[in-house]
């Protein structure tokens, strides 16, 4: 499981790349991200993060009647939110093969020398 | 409350019966919790809606409360306003102004009922005495009603204790009005009825207007 303080940080990130594959809800986010390996993140803990992606103009919400019944909240990505979407990626990528190249130097060496 | 606010929060009150009992208490308290936040009605109203939404769609699905809010009910409303714009402080000031121009009006018209009644009684009529502890009291009342409600938003979360707490307040301020009125007797002034009835008349035409421009 990954540890919460470690998720907060990419969360908003990978909610805004999961709106970005199609317009979805709440609890559907919350699914989806559980399907990547996330873990189980409540809809109480996606539903802030969604209000700031929301205040901050990255994605916008529509109330629409759902195929299964009660009306439900959609939100989808604003053009500032593809670019916000676009730019998250690049500082992930960036801060992903650094952490990796520290693990390779000193994990990854340590693990060769016990083998 | 503007007409968007009203509309939101009739459509709330409505859909809210279809939650299942415990979901309604949870709601409940969220939605008192919210409601002594700082954020403006029809921001609780949108807000309320949400979460209600996020209840009944985890109640279809069988789940409970605390599987699609989290455990921490309070911690999960905190989040939620850190998120959402705070009134300014104008609009924080017109909206105390409301409250306090609709708890006048209705301490008005009490006062104006007991008084004309008092005054056919000893043959003071058609003029009412208003006395110092008439004014004290009110007040009094005014200042701790906004601190129950202060009180009972803040202690939502918070079981028994804050039952208590709210029980000791509430008796304090109810003994503190009844010494203010007991013991201030001094006549302030005396109104002819009719101009009497027409300040609780005009407090409540005000406070409609306010309350109209304000979300």
């Amino acid at each position: 499981m990954i540890p919460t303080q470690m998720l907060k940080g990419v969360l908003d990130g990978c909610i805004l790349a999961v709106i970005g594959r199609r317009e979805t809800y709440g609890y559907e986010i919350a699914e989806m991200l559980r399907g990547y390996g996330f873990g189980r993140i409540a809809e109480g803990t996606v539903y802030p993060l969604l209000l700031r992606l929301e205040r901050g103009g990255l994605i916008e919400a529509t109330y629409r009647d759902s195929a299964a019944g009660p009306r439900r909240k959609y939100y989808r990505l604003t053009a500032q939110g593809q670019e916000a979407l676009r730019a998250f990626w690049a500082h992930y990528r960036a801060l992903s093969s650094a952490a990796e190249a520290l693990w390779q130097d000193t994990e990854g060496k340590s693990d060769e020398q016990t083998h | 409350m503007s007409k968007r606010t009203d509309r939101l929060l009739k459509e709330n009150n409505e859909q809210e019966k279809r939650l299942n009992a415990e979901n309604r208490r949870v709601l409940t308290d969220i939605v008192v919790y919210l409601r002594a936040s700082n954020i403006s009605p029809w921001r609780q109203e949108l807000v309320r809606r949400d979460i209600r939404q996020m209840l009944a769609d985890g109640e279809a699905r069988g789940e409970d409360a605390a599987a699609v809010i989290g455990n921490d009910y309070k911690a999960f409303c905190d989040s939620v306003l850190a998120e959402i714009p705070p009134m300014s402080r104008g609009e924080r000031l017109l909206g105390l102004v409301r409250d306090l121009l609709l708890g006048t009006a209705a301490l008005a018209g009490v006062r104006l009922f007991s008084g004309a009644l008092s005054s056919a009684l000893d043959g003071g009529w058609p003029r009412l005495t208003v006395t110092a502890g008439d004014l004290a009291s009110a007040a009094l009342i005014l200042a701790g009603a906004s601190a129950l409600f202060a009180v009972i938003g803040r202690g939502a979360f918070g079981g028994r204790a804050a039952d208590r707490r709210l029980f000791a307040l509430f008796f304090g301020f109810w003994l503190a009005c009844a010494c203010l009125s007991f013991f201030l007797r001094r006549p302030l002034l005396h109104v002819h009825v009719l101009a009497a009835a027409a300040v609780p008349l005009m407090l409540l035409a005000a406070y409609r207007l306010l309350d109209r421009k304000l979300d």
